[in-house]
């Protein structure tokens, strides 16, 4: 274990939480679209963390408490879309109403407040092993 | 005395390499602050077991590191109250972070002081 793990395990957070504000920025952007590849309006997505498993075999009984994270997959919203009165839209149905993504824009932004604070933690913890680093380099000097 | 500082020197030595196993250990703790169910881990210095001299000590790099071998408790938190059972407060985590950096630096000062402080009695002159 040394400087240049601990920046590895903070990288790690610094992609995961990038992904994170990805998402969000995805569901804040498809907040009203109605038609996607696969049919029907947009489904929102979340990402889902866990912990990234060691990549040698044999690893000490401290190494568990020192693991990078991972996107283990993008969950996609199962939820019913929003159906809303929209006469006139180009995909209403016969009664007038559209299926709307269930996606709210305020819980977005709370996401994606909570993304950038975690994502400036990770940065700080890379500083911070810059900063161990050029103290021990100037040992004797 | 046997050697000039030497025992000041693995002391102090010891003590940096624990805080950077301790920074390791709590950059992992922010890494997963959004990892549902994660309980927090911090490392602490257990004085007895390092300072005995029949602790257990690896001879060849290929054995297994045994628990505690360097003196080094693992302690695990509890869940969070969060929805997602996350047990890592963002902010603790910063500060007690920030704290064990400063630990190392003031260390790594300390072994240039003594260094110094050899490089006089072997010159006989301040530099």
């Amino acid at each position: 274990m040394n400087l240049k793990e601990i920046t590895n395990i903070a990288a790690s957070g610094l992609a995961a939480q990038r992904t994170r504000l990805a998402a969000t920025a995805s569901n804040i952007a498809n907040a009203e679209t109605t038609r996607t590849e696969g049919g029907g309006p947009y489904r929102r997505r979340d990402p889902v963390f866990r912990t990234a498993q060691p990549d040698i075999g044999f690893a000490g009984s401290l190494s568990r408490a020192m693991r990078s994270v991972e996107v283990v997959r993008m969950n996609l919203d199962d939820g019913p879309p929003v159906s809303r009165f929209s006469p006139g839209h180009p995909d209403a149905d016969e009664n007038g109403f559209v299926d709307f993504p269930r996606v709210h824009v305020v819980q977005e932004m709370a996401n994606l407040m909570s993304a950038s604070r975690s994502y400036e933690s990770n940065l700080l913890i890379i500083r911070k092993a810059r900063q161990m680093a050029d103290a021990a380099l100037r040992i004797g000097r | 005395m046997s050697s000039l500082f030497g025992p000041t020197f693995d002391l102090v030595e010891s003590s940096m390499r624990f805080r950077v196993a301790r920074q390791a250990v709590l950059s992992s703790n922010v890494a997963h602050s959004d990892t549902p169910g994660y309980r927090r881990f911090d490392l602490s210095f257990d004085e007895l077991v390092a300072n005995r001299a029949e602790r257990l000590t690896r001879s060849d790099p290929r054995h297994m590191p045994a628990a505690g071998a360097d003196g080094y408790t693992l302690e695990r938190g509890e869940y969070g109250s969060r929805p997602d059972r996350n047990g890592v407060d963002l902010d603790q985590e910063l500060i007690t972070l920030s704290r064990n950096a400063g630990s190392f630096t003031e260390q790594a000062e300390v072994l240039s002081r003594l260094l110094s402080l050899r490089r006089i009695a072997v010159t006989g002159e301040p530099r």
